[in-house]
C-alpha cells in the first residue's frame, strides 16, 4: 500500500498503487436540481453499448430515485455499513476509506459482490417519497422540503484512485494516462469479478456470455474526438457539463468544471468517504434536508446549497455557466460570459456554443391595434 | 466463525514453498503406454493405469467474493499481509489421477470428490473446475509452482463445468441473469464476441493457457487440449486429451520415456471458488511418461 493524497477527504490515504495524475482527468458536473428522471441518458447508453447477449441487465448509466432506489439494490447502504461510517472534521474525513477498512482484514478493497436479485430491479423505489405522506390541500413553501425524493444519475466515476483497478488480481483494469478513463482490457480479463466486488459504485458488471467483466467506457471514441459522451450529449434536462478537472491547487477559472468544483465549490463528489476520489460531481438538490445529503456528498453540502440559492442569481459568470450546460455536442474546455451571453469553447479555442442567460422574449398585447382584433393568449 | 489452523501456511512464504516443491518424497504419476486408440468416450483405456491419489490443500483468499472468507481475526493472528492462505482446516477434495498414452495421444483422467455439482457462471454463481499445470519444457528442474515465473513458463489446462453443461444443452441464460427474454440483441453483440469470444469455440469445455507467474495467465492461440467431464455420486471425473506432440512451445512437453512434473487445482463453485480461491496440490508431482513399445 502506498500513501496517496485524496483532496476530497483532505488527507493522505493508503492505496494499492502509485496513482500519478493523468495528463487530463475525465470529469463532469451534474445539476441534480434539473434532473427530471427521464432516463434518456440510460437509454442512449444502453442502445450505444449494451445491446448484446449477457448485457441485457446492464445499465452503465442509470438514474435511481433516492433515498429508496439503487441499482444494484442498496449498493451504497451496504458499503456504508461495512466501512462503519465516520466523522468529518472541518473538511477532513476521519473515518475509514474502503482501502483502509480492507487493510485491517488483509484485503485490497472493502466491498461485496451483489446478488443476482440485486441487479433485477433497476427502477425500484422510483419517485417514492421520504418524510411521510402527502395530504390533500398540503402546500410546501419552504426549503428544505419535509417530504422529498430526488433523482441520482450515475455512471462510472473514472476515479482517481479506482477500487476496480486496486482489486483486479491481474491488472486487467487500467486507468488511461492520457485522459484518466478507466477501462477493462477484455483480452486480459479472466472474469474473476473482483472489480465488481471492489467498485463502491458497482459500475463494473459481469457478462455471463463472454465470462468477462465490462464497464462504462466514457464513450472514449467520442471523447478522443473532443465530443461529449452519449449520456452527456443526449441529456434532455441539460443537467450535465463534461470536461477536464484540474488538481485542486491549480484550478483554471475559465474551465467550467474547475469553476464549479474548485472555485465556487458548488459541485461535490459522490460518497467521497469511500476514498476513490470519484470524478463525477453533483450540484446537490436544494430541497433535500442536509443530513442525508452530507452522507452522500460530504461536508461541502451546506456551502454548495448556499451558493446555489443565494449567489447564482447575483453572479452573471456562474449563472452563465449553468445556462451553458448541454449547449453543444463538443466538450467545452473553456467558457466566458459576455453581455449576459455564455460562450463555450472547445479545446482548440473554437466557439462551439452561445447561450443567452435570459432568452429574448416579447410580450404581445392581447389587443392588436393594426388589425383591430383581440388575441386570446394562453398564459 | 471458522478457525484457520495455527499451522496455516502463507502461500507467499517462498522459503516454505521451495522446500515443499523439492517433491522428492512424492511417488511419480506414470503416464502408461497402451496400444489402443485413445478417444474421449473410450473408458477402457484407463483399465491398465494405476489410480494415484493426489493430496490437495485448500487455499482461501482474504478478499474472497463469498461468505467463506478467511475471518479477519484469524488473518490478524497470522500476522501477515497474505491475500492467499493455505487453510488446513478446510476440507479439501480427495483426488485420484490415471494417465495413459499410445504414442500419439495423451489422456489424463482426474477424479475428485465434490458434494455439489455447480455448472453456472453468472452474476453471483460460480462453476466447478479443474486445472492441470505442467512446465512447458520437460526437464529435471521444475519452475515455480506459483504459476511459473519470468522465463520459466508453465502450461495450464483448465476444464470448466459450465462449458461442459452448455455443450450438453443443460444451461440457459435466462436462469442465470435478469431481464433476458424478449430483449432485442443488437449488432454490437456479434462484433464484441467476434473480437473477444467467451469460449475458443462453441464446443469448447477447456482452455489452454501459458503463464509466467501470478496475473500473467494468457490464452494460447492454438487450443489443442480437449476435455470431457461428468458428475456422478458426489464425484467429478474429467478426462483431458492432447496430442503427444505439442502445438506450440507454450504447450507442455510430454516426451515418451522422459519425466516432467504436474500440479493440480480444483475449484468448488459452491464455495464461490474462482481465481486463487481453490484447492491445490501445492507441490510438483513427478510425472513419468512410459516409453512407447
Amino acid at each position: 500500500m502506498i500513501d496517496v493524497f485524496n483532496w476530497q477527504i483532505n488527507r493522505k490515504m493508503k492505496y494499492t498503487y502509485e496513482s500519478p495524475a493523468p495528463q487530463k482527468q475525465f470529469a463532469a458536473v451534474f445539476d441534480i436540481n434539473k434532473c427530471i428522471g427521464c432516463q434518456t441518458c440510460t437509454i442512449t447508453c444502453k442502445t450505444s453499448w449494451t445491446t448484446g447477449r449477457g448485457q441485457e441487465y446492464m445499465f452503465w448509466n442509470n438514474v435511481e430515485s433516492k433515498p429508496y432506489g439503487g441499482y444494484p439494490l442498496y449498493w451504497d447502504f451496504k458499503l456504508l455499513e461495512k466501512i462503519g461510517g465516520g466523522k468529518w472534521n472541518a473538511g477532513t474525513y476521519e473515518g475509514k476509506t474502503i482501502f483502509e477498512k480492507a487493510a485491517e482484514e488483509n484485503k485490497n478493497v472493502e466491498g461485496f459482490l451483489p446478488d443476482l436479485e440485486d441487479w433485477s430491479y433497476p427502477n425500484m423505489g422510483e419517485d417514492e417519497i421520504y418524510g411521510g405522506s402527502v395530504n390533500k390541500g398540503m402546500h410546501i413553501n419552504s426549503l428544505p422540503h419535509p417530504i422529498w425524493f430526488y433523482y441520482l444519475p450515475r455512471l462510472c466515476n473514472h476515479c482517481s484512485h479506482p477500487a476496480c483497478v486496486a482489486n483486479c488480481p491481474r491488472q486487467a483494469v487500467y486507468k488511461r494516462p492520457e485522459d484518466g478513463i478507466v477501462l477493462i482490457d477484455q483480452s486480459r480479463c479472466q472474469g474473476y469479478r473482483q472489480c465488481v466486488a471492489g467498485c463502491p459504485y458497482k459500475k463494473p458488471m459481469f457478462n455471463a456470455t463472454t465470462y468477462r467483466s465490462e464497464k462504462c467506457v466514457a464513450c472514449y471514441p467520442k471523447v478522443e474526438q473532443g465530443l461529449h459522451t452519449q449520456c452527456m450529449e443526449h441529456c434532455i434536462g441539460k443537467i450535465r457539463m463534461q470536461g477536464w478537472i484540474s488538481p485542486p491547487d491549480a484550478p483554471k477559472a475559465d474551465n467550467p468544471i474547475d469553476y464549479l468544483v474548485h472555485v465556487k465549490k458548488l459541485a461535490l463528489p459522490l460518497y467521497p468517504q469511500f476514498g476513490t476520489q470519484p470524478n463525477i460531481y453533483y450540484i446537490p438538490p436544494i430541497h433535500v434536508p442536509t443530513p442525508y445529503l452530507k452522507q452522500m456528498f460530504g461536508p461541502g453540502v451546506e456551502q454548495a446549497i448556499k451558493v446555489y440559492k443565494e449567489e447564482v442569481h447575483n453572479d452573471p459568470i456562474l449563472k452563465g455557466l449553468l445556462v451553458l450546460f448541454g449547449s453543444a455536442p463538443e466538450i467545452m474546455t473553456k467558457f466566458d460570459v459576455k453581455n449576459d451571453v455564455a460562450l463555450g469553447y472547445d479545446s482548440k479555442g473554437t466557439l462551439v456554443a452561445q447561450a443567452p442567460i435570459t432568452e429574448p422574449n416579447v410580450v404581445r398585447e392581447s389587443y392588436d391595434k393594426a388589425r383591430d382584433a383581440y388575441r386570446l393568449d394562453t398564459p | 466463525m471458522r478457525k484457520v489452523l495455527a499451522a496455516a501456511v502463507v502461500v507467499t512464504c517462498l522459503v516454505m514453498l521451495s522446500a515443499l516443491s523439492s517433491a522428492a518424497m512424492l511417488e511419480p504419476v506414470t503416464i502408461k503406454y497402451v496400444n489402443k486408440p485413445i478417444t474421449a468416450d473410450n473408458a477402457d483405456i484407463f483399465n491398465s493405469a494405476k489410480a494415484q491419489s493426489v493430496g490437495l490443500i485448500s487455499v482461501s483468499q482474504s478478499n474472497h467474493l463469498g461468505s467463506g472468507a478467511v475471518p479477519a481475526g484469524d488473518t490478524k493472528k497470522l500476522q501477515t499481509n497474505a491475500r492467499y492462505i493455505f487453510d488446513l482446516s478446510a476440507e479439501a477434495p480427495a483426488m485420484t489421477v490415471k494417465a495413459v498414452h499410445n504414442g500419439k495421444t495423451v489422456a489424463i483422467q482426474v477424479t475428485w470428490t465434490d458434494k455439489t455439482e455447480n455448472v453456472e457462471t453468472a452474476i453471483d454463481s460460480f462453476r466447478d473446475s479443474v486445472a492441470l499445470m505442467f512446465p512447458t519444457a520437460a526437464s529435471e528442474f521444475n519452475p515455480s509452482p506459483l504459476m511459473g515465473s519470468k522465463g520459466e513458463p508453465v502450461n495450464i489446462w483448465q476444464w470448466r463445468a459450465d462449458w461442459q453443461a452448455e455443450k450438453e444443452g443443460r444451461r440457459h441464460l435466462e436462469a442465470r441473469q435478469p431481464q433476458t427474454e424478449g430483449i432485442h440483441v443488437g449488432y454490437s453483440d456479434a462484433i464484441m464476441k467476434g473480437e473477444f469470444p467467451g469460449k475458443p469455440s462453441a464446443e469448447s469445455t477447456t482452455l489452454d493457457y501459458v503463464a509466467e507467474g501470478y496475473g500473467t495467465i494468457t490464452r494460447l492461440k492454438e487450443q489443442p487440449v480437449k476435455a470431457s467431464g461428468h458428475y456422478k455420486d458426489g464425484k467429478w471425473t474429467v478426462v483431458f486429451l492432447r496430442d503427444i506432440n505439442r502445438a506450440s512451445g507454450s504447450d507442455a512437453e510430454l516426451l515418451p520415456g522422459k519425466n516432467t512434473f504436474m500440479n493440480v487445482a480444483v475449484w468448488n463453485g459452491q464455495n464461490r471458488d474462482v481465481n486463487g480461491s481453490k484447492a491445490i496440490s501445492t507441490v510438483w508431482i513427478p510425472l513419468h511418461i512410459e516409453a512407447a513399445k
